[in-house]
């Protein structure tokens, strides 16, 4: 019979036992609820190859692809290791260049391998413990790009904009998020769209579905009150020039005459976009707002769930 | 005789069921703001394990879950005509999907079984 490895300890399974009745035999606290696949309660990760497909059944692809599935579900033929892994590793600020009045972005190397996608975001932790989450810009190969706006009286984003240099030292942790591009489906329309510094893994995004070849439209939406609030403008009108399946769409809330720019409501313009959005996949980032309301009338409208990703940026309670 | 759970398609029924019956109820006026500020991963979770229960699947429900899962919203004001509002929301997303009116009648009385440990009574 194969075994798990769950937190150091080895635990033999029985015929035909699930992981979840496994750890449950040997009065091990994990939790979960319905028993059935449905509910996710006692959802995991495992690196180990020989995940049984059964046990992914009704997950995302993003969270398939890290390696989620339900313990409940989860017979294995082979041995698995089982668990969270949740490590913090040392990293050196490399730039720091202006995005905009109120946004910088910063470049951040990892001092050891550093696996993730594009989108999916980190934890920055200063000396003293402060930790916040920051969104990937960039794709792997590279330095860690974020982008970081000060915050009215923000403790993190105010000392990263003055005080932080490079070569200083940071700790990371992650990545963690299941809003990014999973390569597949290159026939099904993206549409992201975000507010504010929501951009950042966007543009992760979208530089991740084009490097991966995706060949329907991608339409980016950037959403913010005024036209000196965008950034990164002239670069993503480059990117449209480069790359004929992909659309962006700057939209301010006032007025403006500039080419290009449409003006109004970010959500009334997004949702105009199709019908009813039904083989689309959407990601939407940023103002939780929006990203909420934008989620839900995409669904009604006929968007399945299963292929819409969204991070909400929630600000720190400690932000004040 | 099979099963109603099998009968109905088992596991593939129900995820064909679900985005349906969700999108029924967030646009239905009755019973939209019990709704309203929930996380839709987790209610599209929880309708799932609903409507495995209601199509006669296997489930872990018990009357203490039911009461625990719905006492705040009774102290909102669930009451009956709510209840009434999710079975016909039941049964209209099974008609669409092409179920026969025996079958949505099972479906029906499963539902209907739970309802006094649904409303705390």
């Amino acid at each position: 019979m194969p075994s798990i490895r769950f937190q150091n300890n080895s635990y033999s399974l029985n015929e035909n036992e699930s992981v979840l009745d496994c750890l449950l035999r040997h009065d091990v606290a994990v939790s979960y609820s319905c028993k059935s696949g449905a509910c996710q309660a006692c959802l995991m990760q495992s690196t180990s190859p020989g995940l049984p497909p059964s046990s992914q059944n009704g997950l995302k692809t993003t969270m398939m692809a890290q390696g989620f599935f339900l313990a409940c579900q989860c017979v294995p033929s082979s041995d698995l290791d089982v668990g969270e892994a949740d490590i913090e590793i040392d990293a050196v600020i490399k730039t720091k260049a202006p995005l905009n009045r109120a946004s910088i972005q910063v470049e951040i190397e990892p001092c050891q391998p550093f696996d993730y996608r594009a989108g999916q975001y980190i934890q920055l932790k200063r000396g003293d413990g402060l930790v916040r989450s920051y969104s990937i810009a960039s794709l792997p190969g590279g330095p860690l790009q974020i982008h970081v706006e000060r915050i009215d009286g923000g403790a993190m984003s105010n000392w990263i904009h003055d005080e932080l240099q490079p070569g200083d030292r940071v700790k990371i942790r992650g990545p963690v998020g299941d809003c990014f591009y999973v390569p597949g489906a290159p026939e099904q329309p993206l549409l992201l769209a975000g507010t504010g510094t929501g951009l950042a893994p966007l543009v992760g995004i979208a530089r991740d579905a084009l490097e991966n070849g995706h060949q329907a439209d991608i339409h980016l939406y950037h959403g913010s009150l005024t036209r000196e609030r965008l950034y990164l403008v002239d670069e993503l009108f480059a990117l449209a020039q480069q790359h004929p399946q992909f659309h962006y769409t700057p939209c301010v809330k006032e007025d403006n005459a500039e080419k290009g720019i449409q003006t109004g409501d970010i959500e009334e313009i997004v949702l105009s976009a199709d019908p009813a959005f039904k083989e689309w996949r959407a990601y939407l980032c940023g103002n939780p707002a929006l990203v909420n309301s934008l989620r839900k009338k995409l669904f009604l409208k006929g968007a399945s769930n299963k292929n819409i990703f969204s991070d909400a940026f929630l600000l720190s309670h400690a932000a004040k | 005789m099979s099963s109603l759970y099998d009968r109905l398609g088992g596991q593939g029924a129900v995820d064909a069921a679900v985005e349906i019956f969700y999108r029924k109820v967030l646009t239905d006026d009755r019973i939209s703001r019990f709704f309203d500020g929930v996380d839709m991963d987790q209610q599209i979770a929880k309708q799932k394990g609903f409507l495995t229960m209601a199509f006669g699947g296997p489930n872990n429900y018990t009357g203490k879950d039911m009461r625990e899962g719905h006492k705040h919203l009774v102290a909102q004001g669930l009451d009956d005509s709510h209840v009434d509002a999710v079975i016909e929301n039941l049964g209209a997303t099974l008609k669409e999907l092409g179920v026969d009116d025996a079958a949505i009648a099972e479906v029906a009385a499963i539902a209907n079984s739970v309802r006094n440990d649904v409303l705390n009574r």
